[in-house]
């Protein structure tokens, strides 16, 4: 669902992504690994 | 590291060719792109697909430049803004505002961690559409470390 969430901090970069794909009103897949 | 979000196959198809294409540019000049060149890269990419045939993804960079932790907001318009902080999708909608109000320059690892936590029970609660499965990862100087792995709901396939 392409959702990413970014943060910088004092010596670090977090980074946090929706791993779903989905289509219209349906998820079609959870993990994509 | 570079996030990406938006169109499945494009998301693959963009992901590999930028992967490819910096090897590629380390190859023929002999040395590594910094964060802060990757991003004017991938940008002219953007700049440059949006009058032929657009990928539409957005992505986030974030990397380092000496000791200077970086984090750049890419969006398939060929927009580029290096920030402190950064949403894209959905999350742009409902996690903005904590960011905004938690986020400072000289965060340590746990607080920041607690601020994603914070937006990712946000997104949680007040987003229709349940995002379940959620990867985190983090970026420091000696290298990117896989905080959590995407965890697959019960009953998921």
């Amino acid at each position: 669902m392409d959702s990413l969430i970014g943060l910088k901090g004092k010596d670090f970069v977090i980074i946090a992504a929706d791993t779903t794909n989905a289509y219209s009103v349906l998820r079609m897949k959870v993990s994509l690994r | 590291m570079l996030a990406i979000g938006g169109e499945h196959s494009d998301v693959l198809v963009f992901g590999d060719y930028i992967q490819k294409n910096l090897a590629f540019l380390q190859y023929k000049n002999g040395y590594k792109l910094s964060t802060d060149d990757t991003a004017q890269f991938i940008r002219s990419e953007f700049a440059e697909a949006i009058r032929k045939g657009p990928y539409s993804v957005n992505c986030l960079l974030a990397g380092f430049e000496g000791d200077e932790p970086r984090l750049y907001w890419l969006d398939y318009l060929g927009s580029v803004i290096e920030t402190s902080k950064a949403c894209h999708g959905y999350a742009e909608f409902l996690t903005s505002s904590i960011l905004d109000t938690y986020q400072s320059k000289d965060m340590t690892e746990e607080q920041g961690l607690k601020v994603i936590e914070k937006c990712l029970n946000t997104m949680k609660e007040r987003f229709v559409i349940s995002q379940s499965s959620f990867t985190i990862k983090i970026v420091r100087k000696n290298g990117i470390e896989i905080l959590r792995e995407a965890i697959k709901p019960r009953g998921a396939f």
